[in-house]
């Protein structure tokens, strides 16, 4: 017992203890013994609890996971990209964690789909420029549209090369690409 | 309760723990000093609470005065739920004459079912110095502290208190 409060009140209000009354009163007020089975219940309920935060922390270990991922992927994308999914601005700090993951999960899947079409589409603009340059390695709008269909679908009549000497040179070139050598006549 | 155990490092078996050395204790609390409180209900829900919010828990330097107050703070919106339900005249009724608790049955001796009714019918200021000394075992700092008063609030109440309960015996034993 603290020896200010205690002895105070252990004192009385007329200044003699009552230590018979302490005692009655303690008798009176003891806590009886705990049934058996509700400290079973009380244990469960702690035990539904941590499988519960379990459960919650898995999840969002998860998301967390699922955001490192689109970050890098974000990372990726190169400067200047609109951030998304829990990036984005609009998210809402109180997402629910499932439901973000299930987007996030959504989005990673089409930020990989994206990134494996740039990354073919770079690497076959490499091999481009490691090419001759030539008509068909021009960007499609540049392009010669000798191939590409007539607005009624039959294909346009191949360019007739301009008369004059340079249609006439039959001197072979192994420099100049196949296509552009002048067909010797039958 | 005057000597702190050395708690659990895991927090399930910190939990597990507090539902060992608390559980009646808390039960006794809830029954005694907020009768017409669901007291089983409230216990485990103040054990779920405390499992979710285990770190405040682990962060507070008295686990057990952290639960009291859990527990504390859901009686009282159990109270203040009900108290629209009640008129004035039927609360009065229920403060002079508390539901008997299922172990008041089984605490012999008339003068402890006695004390008991007594205590039941004590303002409820009072009533929960009371029940926080002698149910839950506190000292008179740890009520402070639990109840959020200054020591000398407490140990006032408590004077008042004891004064009653003192002249209700003594008028008993005198008429007997």
């Amino acid at each position: 017992m603290s020896p200010i409060d205690d002895d105070t009140f252990a004192a009385g209000s007329s200044g003699a203890p009552d230590p018979q009354l302490d005692d009655a009163l303690r008798a009176a007020l003891a806590p009886g013994p705990i049934a058996p089975e509700f400290q079973a219940r009380l244990r469960r309920v702690v035990a539904d609890e941590f499988s519960a935060r379990r459960a919650r922390r898995l999840t969002r270990a998860s998301a967390g996971i699922a955001a490192a991922l689109l970050l890098t992927l974000a990372l990726a994308r190169g400067p200047g990209a609109a951030p998304r999914g829990a990036f984005a601005p609009s998210a809402s700090p109180a997402t629910d964690w499932s439901d973000s993951l299930d987007s996030s999960i959504a989005m990673i899947e089409n930020e990989l789909d994206e990134l494996h079409v740039r990354v073919a589409a770079e690497t076959l603009s490499r091999l481009r420029v490691a090419q001759p340059a030539d008509d068909w390695d021009k960007p499609a709008d540049q392009a010669s549209d000798s191939d590409a269909p007539t607005s009624d679908g039959a294909r346009s009549a191949p360019a007739v090369p301009a008369a004059g000497p340079a249609s006439m040179d039959t001197t072979p070139s192994l420099d100049r690409p196949l296509s552009t050598r002048p067909r010797r006549l039958a | 309760m005057n000597e702190a155990p050395r708690l659990p490092r895991d927090d399930r078996a910190l939990l597990e723990t507090l539902v060992g050395l608390m559980g009646a204790r808390l039960l006794a609390y809830v029954r005694r000093a907020r009768p017409g409180c669901d007291a089983e209900e409230l216990v485990a829900e103040t054990f779920a609470r405390a499992a979710r919010s285990v770190a405040a828990l682990r962060a507070a330097p008295r686990p057990d005065l952290y639960l009291l107050r859990i527990a504390r703070n859901l009686c009282r919106d159990e109270q203040r739920r009900r108290a629209p339900k009640l008129r004035t005249s039927e609360w009065l009724d229920n403060r002079s004459r508390p539901a008997p608790t299922p172990d008041s049955a089984a605490i012999a001796g008339e003068t402890s079912a006695m004390l008991q009714r007594e205590v039941d019918a004590l303002p409820e200021a009072q009533r929960e110095i009371i029940v926080l000394r002698y149910a839950v075992g506190l000292q008179f700092d740890e009520i402070a502290e639990c109840l959020g008063i200054p020591l000398g609030t407490a140990l006032s109440r408590a004077h008042a208190a004891v004064a009653r309960l003192r002249s209700r015996l003594e008028g008993i034993h005198v008429a007997d």
